[in-house]
């Protein structure tokens, strides 16, 4: 088997998840494989000096800072904004909807022959929806 | 702390479940549990030590807004690392209104690597400088690294992630995570063949 081919195996050996069949195949390999030894030894050592970094620690207070935003925005209440905003946007378009109507039944009472069944709705639901408005 | 000794024995993922039900002290507890690791990813994927307080900062609150969306039993760890790391990348694209790449190598031409600033990841002044000089090398070495594969050898080797966690936490296929390791580790493998003993590795080593 070739390098390229046991390159993800020889990364698991490193990180020790193989299993038994895998595990021997990798030590098959790298006793016979001088780069292959070279890199993995050399994926130890990336391992080492990274997990090997000074640990780091949050600045001081800094929790405290978290939590003082956390809090303000949990002292919100924001069902309230979300339900306005909700409601005003149901507003507008019941607004545009009539306008909308109130339009259409305009043009059927200006273009449709006078006296005829479709005029006479019109204008009746025209009245309905002014005095509805109107209110 | 009458807190820390409440909230002591109790998983994260309770004390999520907990948070998301408007418990603010118990959101506080996870805080305090992941101040250091979030801070320090956001950090080591910065490299300046303001930006990384306030995408922390910003990650907290967005964890604790999508508290609404945590799945009861789901893992909080690469759930928060997720949020954090999605963060720290967005900066990163915006940072200076530049186009930087996330996958190829940053320090690809010299003219760039002038205009960025000195990675300062150090939380103890006091250490000294002899151990500095390696430790620094090393952390210059893993900035130069494109900052999606700085993520996976920084969730791997110092959050000590599986390969499982990792491609939780950057939403990748498993093999696409196999492969950025390697790609990642062959490159600092060659950057950090230099390295002398008595540096950061010695000190690794040591402890």
């Amino acid at each position: 088997m070739s390098c390229a081919d046991l390159m993800e195996t020889l990364q698991m050996y490193v990180d020790g998840t193989t299993d038994p069949e895998e595990s021997r195949r990798a030590e098959d390999h790298l006793a016979e494989c001088e780069d292959c030894r070279h890199r993995v030894e050399g994926w130890r050592r990336v391992a080492r000096v990274v997990a090997g970094l000074e640990p780091v620690m949050a600045p001081e207070g800094f929790a405290d800072r978290v939590m003082e935003s956390i809090r303000r925005e949990a002292a919100v209440p924001r069902r309230v904004a979300i339900h306005d905003s909700h409601e005003s946007l149901t507003v507008s378009w019941t607004w545009a909807a009539a306008a909308g109507l109130m339009i259409a039944l305009g043009l059927v009472l200006w273009l449709g022959p006078e006296g005829s069944a479709a005029a006479n709705v019109a204008r009746g639901l025209l009245q309905f929806l002014a005095s509805l408005l109107g209110r | 702390m009458s807190v820390a000794r409440s909230w002591a024995g109790l998983p994260d993922e309770k004390l999520a479940e907990l948070s998301a039900a408007g418990d603010t002290d118990a959101f506080a507890e996870l805080v305090r549990r992941y101040q250091d690791r979030l801070y320090g990813l956001a950090l080591r994927l910065t490299g300046d030590r303001q930006e990384a307080e306030d995408v922390a900062q910003e990650a907290f609150i967005n964890i604790f807004r999508a508290l609404g969306r945590y799945r009861r039993g789901e893992r909080f760890a690469p759930w928060a690392y997720k949020i954090t790391s999605n963060l720290c990348i967005d900066h990163l694209r915006r940072r200076r209104g530049q186009v930087v790449s996330l996958d190829a190598p940053s320090g690809a031409d010299g003219e760039e690597d002038e205009q960025r600033p000195i990675p300062d990841w150090s939380s103890s002044p006091e250490k000294v400088v002899l151990e500095q000089e390696g430790e620094q090398q090393v952390l210059q070495a893993i900035d130069e690294l494109p900052p999606n594969y700085r993520l996976v050898v920084l969730l791997r080797h110092v959050d000590d992630m599986t390969y499982d966690d990792i491609a939780a936490v950057t939403g990748l296929p498993l093999g696409t995570v196999k492969n950025r390791l390697f790609r990642a580790r062959e490159m600092l493998r060659r950057k950090l063949s230099h390295l002398r003993q008595g540096t950061a590795e010695a000190r690794s080593v040591s402890t």
